[in-house]
This record gives C-alpha cells, sequence and structure tokens, in this order.
C-alpha cells in the first residue's frame, strides 16, 4: 500500500469528524424545546432522581395515580416531607445511605440483572473464541513478583471485601469489589503460578447467580413486585441495614469477581490447560 | 483554583487519547490508554461521583489494561 | 466555577478522537484501544449531564447529615448508576475482543487488516 492514499483517508476523515463536531455544538444554542446543554443546573427538582434521592417513589407514583394527571408532578414533588437523617430516619423504603447502590439494586434493579446476564454471555463467549488453543506459559516468577504479591495480597483482599460489604454506606459496592477480586487472582496466578480450577469457579458463579435470581423472584412472591423489597430496612447509615441491598451486593461481588476471574485465568493460560 | 485542575485534566487526557491512537508501538498506545483512563477517574471525583471514580480505577486503570497486555503478549508489538 | 457546557464539549472531543482512531487505524487491537477512548468518553458525557455546581456527592454521612426535601443539595445519581455498571461490561467486550483479535492473528499471523484477506497468497 502507498502512503500518500493513507494520507488522503486520514485528512478526509478529519474533515468528516470536523463537520460532525459542529453539528454536535448545536444542542448548546439550541432556542426552542429540543435537547439544550445548559449553563448549570440549578437543581434536582425538575429529574426523575428526586424521587429516588427522598426515598419517596410508591408515595409519589401513589399520588400520580390517584389524580390520574400526570404532568402535574411538579406540584406533587414540592409537597412536605421528612427529612431524612443520617442514622436517626428508620423504615424507609429501602435504607441504603448510598443513593446510588439503592437507584442499582432497588429501583432499577432490573437494569442491573440484565446487565449481569450481558457480562455472563460476554465471558461465556470469550471461553468459546479461545477454546481449544494451547498457549506457550509464562515465565517462572522471579523472586521481586513473589514477594510484591506476598505483600500486597492481604490488603487487597480486605479492601475488596470492605467494599463489598459497604456498598449500601461507602462508595464502591459489588461491581468495584469484583473487579478487585479479578485482579487478586491474577496477583496469585503471576506471583505464584495459582491456578484455580475452572470447575471451581464456575460452580461459585453460578450458585451466586442462582441466588441472586432467587432471592430476586422471592419477592414477587411476597411483595408482589419483582425485586421488591421483603426484608427490614433497619436505620439509615447502620452497617447492617437494608439487609436485601447488604446481600445482594455481596453476592454480586462474588459473581462478577468469579466472571472476571474466569476471563483473565482464559487469556493467562488458555482453557486447556486444566482439563 | 478548581477550574485549573479541571483545565490540566482536560490537555493532559486529550493529549494521550492522541497519544494512544497514534503511536506505532502498541504497548505505549496502551498504556496511554490506563492513564486516560485514571484521569477520567480523578474526573469523576471531581464531578461528585466517587462510586464511578472507583469503578472506574479499579477497572480501566487496571483490568482493562492487563487484559489488553495479555493481548499483545500473545499477538505482536508493532503496528506494521 | 466549571460549566456544564465545557464538559459537553470535552467529552465530544474525546468521542471525535476515538472515532477518528477506529476508522483510520489499520491495527485491530489499536482499533480496539480507540472504541475504549469512545467508551471512555461517552461515560464522561454520562456523568457530566448529573454534575451540579457546588452540590455533594449523593451519599448520606456525618458530614451531610439529613437529606432535606426542601433544599436538596446533591449530584443527579441517576447516570452515576448507569456509568458504573457500563463499565464492568466494557471490561467484558474488551475481553471478547481481545480473544476474536487471538484468534486472528493465529489464523492470518498478522494484526492489519489490510493484509488479512491473502492469506493464499502468503
Amino acid at each position: 500500500m502507498k502512503e500518500t492514499d493513507f494520507n488522503v483517508g486520514k485528512f478526509f476523515a478529519f474533515l468528516f469528524l470536523f463537520i460532525i463536531f459542529i453539528f454536535m455544538l448545536f444542542p448548546l444554542f439550541e432556542q426552542g424545546n429540543g435537547l439544550k446543554i445548559e449553563k448549570e443546573i440549578k437543581d434536582l427538582r425538575n429529574r426523575v432522581s428526586f424521587a429516588y434521592s427522598t426515598k419517596s417513589v410508591t408515595d409519589i407514583t401513589k399520588t400520580l395515580k390517584e389524580s390520574g394527571d400526570y404532568s402535574k408532578y411538579r406540584e406533587i414533588y414540592n409537597q412536605e416531607r421528612n427529612d431524612i437523617r443520617f442514622k436517626e430516619s428508620a423504615n424507609l423504603e429501602n435504607g441504603s445511605a448510598n443513593i446510588v447502590t439503592s437507584i442499582v439494586l432497588d429501583y432499577r434493579g432490573f437494569d442491573t440483572l440484565g446487565e449481569l446476564i450481558v457480562l455472563f454471555i460476554s465471558i461465556i463467549g470469550l471461553t468459546i473464541i479461545l477454546s481449544n488453543l494451547n498457549f506457550v506459559p509464562f515465565n517462572p516468577p522471579t523472586f521481586l513478583q513473589k514477594t510484591g504479591v506476598l505483600f500486597l495480597t492481604p490488603f487487597i483482599m480486605l479492601t475488596s471485601i470492605y467494599i463489598s460489604l459497604h456498598g449500601h454506606l461507602t462508595p464502591g459496592g459489588g461491581f468495584p469489589a469484583g473487579s478487585i477480586i479479578a485482579t487478586l487472582s491474577l496477583f496469585l496466578m503471576i506471583g505464584y503460578k495459582f491456578s484455580y480450577k475452572l470447575k471451581f469457579l464456575n460452580f461459585i458463579e453460578s450458585t451466586s447467580g442462582f441466588l441472586v435470581f432467587f432471592l430476586a423472584l422471592l419477592g414477587l412472591f411476597i411483595t408482589g413486585s419483582f425485586l421488591g423489597n421483603y426484608l427490614p430496612t433497619g436505620i439509615v447509615g447502620k452497617l447492617f441495614s437494608s439487609y436485601l441491598i447488604l446481600i445482594l451486593y455481596s453476592l454480586v461481588s462474588i459473581k462478577v469477581g468469579a466472571e472476571l476471574s474466569v476471563a483473565i485465568k482464559t487469556l493467562y493460560d488458555g482453557e486447556n490447560n486444566d482439563r | 483554583m478548581i477550574f485549573y485542575i479541571f483545565l490540566i485534566i482536560f490537555i493532559l487526557s486529550i493529549l494521550s487519547a492522541i497519544i494512544s491512537i497514534t503511536v506505532k508501538d502498541i504497548l505505549f498506545s496502551v498504556l496511554s490508554l490506563g492513564f486516560l483512563s485514571l484521569l477520567a477517574s480523578i474526573l469523576f471525583l471531581l464531578m461528585n461521583a466517587p462510586d464511578v471514580a472507583i469503578t472506574e480505577a479499579a477497572v480501566g486503570a487496571a483490568l482493562t489494561t492487563v487484559i489488553y497486555l495479555f493481548g499483545i503478549r500473545r499477538t505482536e508489538r508493532e503496528d506494521k | 466555577m466549571i460549566d456544564n457546557r465545557i464538559l459537553y464539549i470535552f467529552s465530544t472531543i474525546l468521542f471525535l478522537i476515538g472515532i477518528f482512531g477506529a476508522i483510520t487505524n489499520k491495527n485491530l487491537i489499536k482499533i480496539l484501544v480507540s472504541i475504549s477512548v469512545v467508551e471512555t468518553a461517552s461515560n464522561i458525557f454520562l456523568v457530566s449531564i448529573g454534575y451540579i455546581k457546588n452540590s455533594k456527592p449523593p451519599i448520606l454521612d456525618a458530614n451531610m447529615g439529613k437529606i432535606s426535601v426542601s433544599n436538596l443539595n446533591i449530584s443527579d445519581p441517576l447516570p452515576h448508576a448507569l456509568v458504573l455498571t457500563a463499565i464492568v461490561i466494557g471490561v467484558g467486550t474488551t475481553a471478547v475482543g481481545i480473544g476474536l483479535c487471538i484468534r486472528l492473528f493465529q489464523y492470518y499471523r498478522t494484526l492489519n487488516i489490510n493484509r488479512m484477506g491473502d492469506k493464499d497468497e502468503l
């Protein structure tokens, strides 16, 4: 291939993307009812997250259904409600102090279950693509690698357990904890040639995934809605509060960790080596 | 003060994005992508999203880079 | 201090840099890297939608004390929840892409997409 053709292609790509850039600037100067990017957002009052943040979704939907006029949601948002106080308020919709967690696992938990299935399917695809493939093994670990892994392993383990158990109180939760567990398994593979059996990882993954779906289905039978909250919520801010979210996020962290460990193991030494 | 932090992050991340798509050595390109993820995680922290920042730091700067490095180890390093 | 419009322009530029890399590069792994840049840019855009100036993170803790309904001073938590899962999905799709690259390299002995079709001539 000649060098000149390549440069012409780059020039036309640049021109094309520059035109797209100008079109993408239009929302900044939009005057009418279209999508616009404002200079700053004043308040959450006009957004759906208002109901999520104040934990009043059931209340608001009930009022809206009774009135029958869905265009009047702003007036209903402006009604007086009790404040949510740290370590005082009890028996809310869910006792999660971290609002992101309450959205991920309670209000929009169905979406999260779908994403877990997507992750599962992508790991299945990876193992199918790389099956029957013999990799050249890596070199044995050096002294520095062994010592570094020995130092870092307990801290990484502690961090992942802390993050997964405090998902409803502090930033973090099941997904980052799962990826930290996968990093830990990578460290063990590099430092000690420690290799999980794939059957073991499959067992852990399928058990935790089954439990997540079972607990979600149990809500359908007890409260009448999928992923409904049927365990006590407790006081906001305590470690043992919002029990359903605590259990589900721990299970999610185990599931994600096992899946990403399978991905890393498959890429590290192929699937063939332990069968 | 915070405006200058934002400005530095903008400049550095656009530079690392350009480096990661233009450089011929794929290893350097992947490391530059990891640096971009780290800068994005700082940006998420400044945008009041600590959850996303933790996830991006644990996933984007560590796991994604490692997966790319395994890919380079199994294929070739130079963009020929 | 920081403007939501500046964040929008920044994520747009990053997005277009990624698209430029994806349509001009010939190496498969570099195309994947460019797609990762696009993913990061779209995540930054989604989080910037929920950024409210001078607000606090959407986590109730001892410093914040209470979430008051009349004066709600937190950032929008909904984009955070969407991006949180999207990042983890990104790792899975990247791993699938790398697996395909390894397979193609074992078959064609090259990663350049222009040279992949002519295996018979090699």
